[in-house]
């Protein structure tokens, strides 16, 4: 029996997100992206080979094509719910956050986003985008710096 | 920008695991749905083959017994297909699905009838959709109207909504609404339109009530395409005002 790579969509709905949101800013424009993914699931998924990777690898391939596709890069966006308890702080945290992260290069953002964002690991992400493991780690390394350094100059000025 | 950072620089990774932006649930409920629709076995066809198959044994052992194996068995074979017809499908949104022709069919053409192999092939229909735009009447503000041109590569049965991310459908005026070579009727939450004649640049004008909308919010053009042979494609389009 063929496996579906869609057979559980919840959580991968949520891991391709995340990873779409810190890529271009949460709000409806990582929804539309979200969805055209899904769409182009659907399509192909008779193509999927599990041996090429994970549900969530194949997915992020197609949705680093829709967002290659966008006209322009969306501007960040933060989006809270009203009845968060921790609300405030959890809001400052996310405004840094995005505007450390939109600050970066691409190819940081692009790391961080499957680290962080889709929760892929190093071996993971090196299989997505060709690279050894220990490369992966090593840029993963220098990304983080970079986004520290972002945040504390920004924190300074 | 807060002091955060200077106070838990060494904490980035798991802030930024905390910080993971959550989509919002019924986002993910509607498109979960969605998946669910396309992804699970279609019973409903099963039953639908297996009731019109049965229909058809019951006329046959009933004809032959008196006589005329070869007429019953033309005629069991119409009664059946006509049975499948009757009871065929609705589609997800409970649809009334338009067959024949009607104001929201293409216009006839000789070659063109509905399942005319010629024009159908194996599968489900291609479809294929411009950009959206979004415009309002300046002459009548009631009304939104957001347009794009779709393709499809085979007959097929549209049936088009407007929908929420939630997937609640929105009503859509017909009067003031267009798809390909026009269609009328009351106001409708789906628009049902039969495409005989395969291309591109069918327009699809959706007239939706202004006070329905919300400036910033998604919403999505759902085009669910059926061909003669019940193979479905449905495709949704998002656009904001």
């Amino acid at each position: 029996m063929r496996y579906d790579p869609l057979a559980h969509p919840e959580e991968l709905i949520r891991r391709l997100y995340a990873y779409v949101a810190y890529r271009i800013g949460a709000g409806p424009d990582a929804e539309d992206v979200t969805s055209e993914t899904f769409e182009r699931a659907l399509r192909y998924r008779k193509s999927y080979d599990r041996r090429k990777g994970e549900p969530v690898s194949w997915l992020i391939g197609i949705a680093r094509n829709v967002i290659a596709e966008l006209p322009r890069h969306p501007t960040v966006e933060v989006e809270e719910r009203l009845d968060d308890p921790e609300l405030e702080e959890r809001t400052a945290v996310r405004v840094d956050l995005s505007r450390a992260l939109a600050a970066l290069q691409p190819r940081d953002r692009e790391l961080l986003s499957l680290r962080y964002g889709a929760d892929l690991t190093a071996r993971q992400i090196g299989e997505l985008l060709g690279l050894k493991t220990n490369a992966v780690e090593v840029a993963l390394h220098r990304a983080l710096g970079r986004l520290r350094a972002e945040l504390l100059t920004e924190a300074a000025a | 920008m807060s002091g955060i950072w200077k106070r838990r620089s060494d904490d980035l990774e798991r802030q930024l695991r905390a910080a993971r932006p959550d989509p919002r649930p019924e986002f993910v409920s509607a498109l979960a749905e969605r998946i669910g629709d396309e992804t699970r076995p279609r019973r409903g066809s099963a039953f639908r083959l297996a009731f019109a198959g049965g229909l058809t044994v019951v006329m046959l052992v009933g004809l032959a017994a008196v006589g005329g194996v070869s007429y019953a068995a033309t005629a069991a074979l119409d009664a059946a297909r006509t049975i499948q017809k009757v009871v065929a499908p609705t589609g997800d949104e409970g649809a009334i699905v338009v067959r024949g022709l009607t104001a929201g069919t293409d216009q006839y053409r000789p070659g063109f009838g509905w399942g005319d192999p010629n024009h159908n092939h194996a599968g489900p229909p291609g479809l294929r959709r411009a950009k959206v735009r979004v415009r309002t009447n300046p002459n009548d503000s009631r009304f939104v109207r957001v347009s794009t041109t779709i393709g499809v590569d085979e007959q097929a049965h549209l049936t088009i909504s407007v929908r929420t991310a939630g997937g609640q459908e929105l009503l859509l005026s017909q009067r003031r609404s267009n798809v390909g070579q026009g269609v009328e009727g009351p106001p409708t939450k789906n628009i049902q339109y039969s495409v005989l004649i395969p291309r591109n640049g069918i327009p699809v004008d959706l007239s939706i009530p202004r006070n329905l909308l919300r400036a910033g919010v998604t919403y999505y053009i759902v085009i669910r395409a059926e061909d003669p042979d019940g193979n479905v494609r449905t495709i949704r389009i998002p656009y904001r005002l």
